[in-house]
C-alpha cells in the first residue's frame, strides 16, 4: 500500500481555529505578573466593598439551573 | 466583531491572548491575561490588558504606546470578551483600567462596539458604588460583563 503523504501546512506547535480564525499557541502565563497581581488585588478590594451587580449574579444562577437541566442534572 | 481588528493568538484554555499592534511607532506586543478570582464564595475573572515589555517580558504598567490603532485596539480586547464568554457562558468578567484615563478606554471599547456586545452580553458599570446597566454616556469606575 502506498504510504499516504502529509504535508506540515502551519508551524509546529501552532493551529488555527477555523471557526474564528485564531491561532492557538501555549501562551505563557502572566497570572503572577506583577501588574496582573496589582491588578486582581484592586478588584478583589473593590468588589469586596461594592458587592456584585445583583442582576447578573441572578442571570448567572438562571444560566446555570438551565444548564443542570438541559444536562439532566439538578445537583 | 465587524471593525477592524488583529489576529489574535490565544492559548488552549482560552484564557490568555495576545497580538501585536502595528502602528506609526512600529510594533507593540499586546497580552490580555483572564485570571480566575474569588470574591465572597463567587467566582468571576478579572480582565488584564496592557503591553508587554521587550526585555523583561513582563506587562509594562506605564507604557503609553500611542501607535496610532486606538480604535483597532480596541476592537481586539472586546473581540476577546466575546470569544472568552463565548467558550465560559456563566463567567463574570470584571473590568477595570489601571488608571481612570484607561478605564476611560474601555467605556470607549463598550461604546465603539454597543451594538454588537448588546446583542450578547450584559454590562454594568461601577460609579460611586454602585452598579448601573451600562449607558454610553457615563464614566464609570469599573465594568461588569456576562454573557446573556
Amino acid at each position: 500500500m502506498k504510504k499516504k503523504e502529509t504535508f506540515q501546512t502551519q508551524p509546529e506547535g501552532f493551529t488555527f481555529d477555523p471557526l474564528k480564525d485564531r491561532i492557538i499557541a501555549n501562551l505563557k502565563d502572566r497570572s503572577n505578573d506583577p501588574y496582573i497581581v496589582k491588578k486582581v488585588n484592586k478588584a478583589i478590594e473593590t468588589i469586596k466593598r461594592v458587592g456584585f451587580p445583583p442582576e447578573l449574579l441572578k442571570l448567572q444562577a438562571e444560566r446555570l439551573k438551565n444548564s443542570k437541566l438541559e444536562a439532566g442534572t439538578t445537583n | 466583531m465587524n471593525r477592524k481588528r488583529y489576529i489574535l493568538v490565544t492559548d488552549p484554555g482560552l484564557k490568555r491572548f495576545t497580538f501585536q499592534s502595528v502602528g506609526v511607532k512600529g510594533n507593540v506586543v499586546k497580552a490580555i491575561e483572564y485570571t480566575p478570582v474569588e470574591v465572597s464564595g463567587l467566582k468571576l475573572y478579572n480582565l488584564g490588558f496592557g503591553d508587554l515589555n521587550n526585555f523583561s517580558d513582563e506587562f509594562d504598567d506605564l507604557s503609553i504606546s500611542n501607535n496610532g490603532d486606538r480604535d483597532k485596539i480596541l476592537s481586539t480586547v472586546a473581540a476577546t470578551v466575546l470569544d472568552f464568554t463565548r467558550y465560559f457562558p456563566g463567567a463574570l468578567i470584571y473590568v477595570e483600567g489601571s488608571t481612570s484615563t484607561r478605564t476611560r478606554l474601555y467605556q470607549m471599547a463598550l461604546r465603539a462596539n454597543i451594538e454588537e456586545i448588546n446583542k450578547v452580553l450584559s454590562v454594568f458599570g461601577l460609579l460611586k458604588g454602585t452598579w448601573f446597566p451600562f449607558k454610553e454616556n457615563v464614566n464609570y469606575e469599573a465594568f461588569m460583563v456576562l454573557r446573556k
